[in-house]
């Protein structure tokens, strides 16, 4: 750990302590992404950086590995990430009522956060659980055959507190 | 040395090492009162605890702890009726399991009654037993539609063993063909393989004992084997049923992948999508390993074999494998250019396997009941049975298993109960969602490898009912392929999102009249100009619509 830390607690020590823990190897990228992500919701420059020298490549490299997967964000969520399944089984189910419903009562459009930075509203394509369809992703949980109502009810629940979900990566 | 290991005794073929091991876990399972006390199984795969599996389980064993009931409490996978989700199944010496189906929380209490023997099990509605005829005065599977018409091999444990016990996975038998190949030489074990006829589950139907045999062949070790748990096609949902609900099976079947391909090192990549599968199967891992099933000295063999599990980060075009070796290796998510194949220069250039989740838990049984007993099931150019995840307008969606060359119709009609609610079925998407769209009227089409219009691909069927637009539908579908091109193939790269955005345009009422003749022309050029499978298959599902569908919208007035 270099002096450069200004953070000395919270999730980027610890994820600074699992990534030191990786082998210095090219193919434990996506692992130290993935790590990244884990604990401090997204792929930030810092982590960039860190994995980088870690693994002995340029920033550019990471960089370009990591836009080209899906799931990893570059940009932090709001503290609750809100994922509505609208593949082709979840649309037969309804999920187009589900996501309206989740965009007026959190007043923004799937791929916004509310203002307070509380809660990210996203599509997502399939969630793969698709016969329990219409599907809606908590913070990395699936719940199925959902209404609106009951999806406007799973999201009004979700509480102050941090993000669940990091699955004890 | 663990009393695990010492089971083990050197020198001793594989088949004696496992009846150690097999004697042991006997020993152990009887001290946990196995056999005697009756078990109550809670369905708890990804599907199932997406309504509501944990709170059953938690409520169920919050009851047994309060009654002080002699009764285990497991977490299994899905049997593949999701529709029925939450499962709970009850397991008593000498009887046929008895399943309910949707258990609430609150049932728990009934549930145990039954458990303990203070009630029948027809006392709690929404029962069947596992027994071919009626029991108990419920239903047996032959009175229950979605699994009577199955032939139940992969799935036959799932949502019925406890799928992290080792000790059970080695009482009902898994790992015996493991043993039964480490006395084999690996030409013997492709040979069966041939034999059997068994292909790849992937979608591609390569038949695995050339791949293998090509990979062998290819020399300068070392090699290795990847297992594609990727599964990142929407609406496909089989290998984590197996991954969730039977994981020792797997490892058993890339084992023995392993030992005949002479890889001393496995990954196993799982998608990321996938929690409840990962982590089942790494538990599994770490179990065999500590019973010597996996790790240095095999079942007391000269075979080594190191198994890394590995997570995904999305991304539908990882199904492709040249896309999967370059993410192992820490690049891009971008197919390569092939020829050399990848069981020739694969995974840091060296020969490398890739096989589907599915194909390789077939493996070992085609070694325990022998080729012959594989290759009856299924038709002569297809043997063995096929996962399928059936979703969409059916009335009982979740996953079957049938023998290669079922038609359509009985998955669809007989299985999972047809469209719902008196409405006609219009469309199914087989194959996809770069499969095609089919018209009802090829339903007595067989489920098969090669038939050009019902893409049987990794197994996914999604039905759409009279009410569906199937301009939205396929505008849905290439707007996923465009968004998951990786950008390499210009013809995939534009060309697709060139008919996205044709399709959004007429579904915003904006029709040109050229717009039928350039989809299938775009259509056309990224089918036979890209690179991999993504940019192949990505006109699909529009170009099958518009070879069997009207889609009246593409068609404007004057």
């Amino acid at each position: 750990m270099s002096c450069q830390d200004s953070v000395r607690s919270g999730p980027e020590p610890q994820f600074a302590q699992r990534l030191a823990a990786l082998p210095q190897e090219r193919t434990q990228l996506l692992p130290a992404l993935l790590l990244a992500q884990a604990h401090l919701g997204y792929v930030s420059d810092w982590a960039v950086e860190r994995i980088a020298s870690h693994l002995r490549l340029t920033a550019n490299d990471v960089e370009g590995v990591v836009t080209s997967y899906p799931e990893l964000r570059r940009r932090p969520p709001g503290a609750h990430v809100v994922r509505v399944c609208t593949g082709l089984p979840c649309w037969t189910a309804g999920s187009e009522r589900v996501l309206g419903a989740l965009e007026s009562a959190l007043r923004v459009c799937a791929g916004e956060t509310t203002p307070d930075g509380r809660i990210t509203l996203e599509e997502i394509a399939c969630c793969f659980v698709c016969a329990v369809a219409p599907v809606v992703e908590v913070d990395g949980r699936c719940a199925g055959r959902l209404t609106p109502e009951a999806t406007t009810a799973l999201v009004a629940q979700i509480g102050d507190g941090p993000r669940l979900g990091t699955d004890g990566r | 040395m663990t009393p695990e290991t010492s089971e083990r005794r050197a020198g001793a073929p594989p088949a004696q090492a496992l009846d150690a091991l097999v004697a042991g876990a006997r020993r152990r399972l009887a001290r946990r009162g196995r056999g005697q006390l009756a078990r109550l199984l809670v369905g708890a795969g990804g599907c199932c605890q997406a309504v509501g599996a944990a709170e059953v389980a938690e409520a169920v064993r919050r009851e047994v702890a309060a009654q002080g009931a002699p009764v285990a409490v497991v977490e299994a996978g899905c049997t593949g009726m999701c529709h029925a989700d939450v499962q709970v199944t009850l397991q008593r010496q000498g009887q046929p399991d008895v399943t309910w189906d949707r258990v609430e929380p609150r049932r728990s209490a009934t549930l145990l009654e039954i458990a303990v023997g203070r009630r029948p099990p027809a006392s709690l509605a929404s029962a069947f037993c596992w027994a071919a005829e009626p029991a108990d005065a419920l239903p047996g599977i032959a009175q229950v539609p979605f699994l009577a018409g199955q032939r139940r091999v992969l799935l036959e444990p799932t949502g019925r063993v406890d799928p992290v016990d080792v000790d059970e996975a080695l009482c009902r038998g898994v790992y015996r063909g493991l043993a039964h190949t480490l006395a084999l030489a690996p030409e013997a074990v492709i040979e069966a393989i041939q034999r059997a006829g068994l292909s790849g589950r992937g979608g591609a139907y390569f038949p695995t004992a050339v791949k293998w045999m090509a990979c062998r062949q290819a020399g300068r070790p070392p090699r290795y084997l990847v297992v594609n748990a990727e599964e990142g096609e929407p609406g496909v949902f089989k290998d984590r049923h197996l991954l969730e609900g039977d994981p020792h099976r797997v490892i058993e079947g890339l084992l023995i992948a392993a030992y005949t391909l002479g890889a001393e090192q496995v990954f196993v990549y799982v998608n990321g999508l996938a929690p409840v599968a990962r982590a089942r199967v790494a538990a599994a891992l770490r179990q065999a390993e500590a019973r010597g099933l996996a790790g240095v000295g095999i079942l007391g063999s000269n075979f080594s074999c190191r198994v890394q599990v590995r997570e995904g980060a999305g991304g539908y075009v990882l199904g492709e494998e040249t896309v999967l070796l370059e993410s192992l290796e820490g690049r891009r998510a971008m197919p390569r250019l092939r020829p050399p194949q990848a069981v020739e220069v694969g995974l840091w250039g060296q020969p490398t396997t890739i096989n589907n989740v599915e194909t390789l838990a077939n493996v070992p049984l085609i070694l325990e009941r022998g080729a012959d007993w594989f290759a009856g099931l299924g038709m002569p150019h297809g043997p063995g049975t096929k996962l399928v995840a059936v979703s969409g307008d059916v009335a009982r969606p979740g996953l079957v298993e049938v023998p290669l060359g079922t038609p359509l119709r009985h998955v669809l009609v007989d299985l999972a109960g047809g469209v719902p609610e008196g409405r006609a079925l219009q469309a199914v998407l087989t194959g996809g969602p770069s499969g095609n769209l089919v018209p009802r009227d090829l339903l007595d089409a067989p489920l098969a490898p090669g038939h050009p219009e019902v893409l049987l691909g990794s197994g996914n069927l999604v039905a759409l009912d009279e009410t569906r637009s199937l301009l939205e539908v396929v505008r849905r579908l290439t707007r996923f392929n465009a968004a998951e091109s990786c950008g390499k193939c210009t013809p995939c790269r534009e060309g697709v999102n060139r008919m996205w955005e044709i399709l959004e345009r007429v579904a915003s009422g904006r029709a040109r009249q050229a717009d039928r003749e350039d989809l299938s022309y775009l259509g056309d050029v990224a089918a036979a100009a890209s690179l991999c499978g993504l940019g192949k298959m990505a006109p699909n599902p529009v170009q099958s619509a518009l070879r069997h569908f009207t889609l009246p919208a593409l068609s404007p007035e004057g």
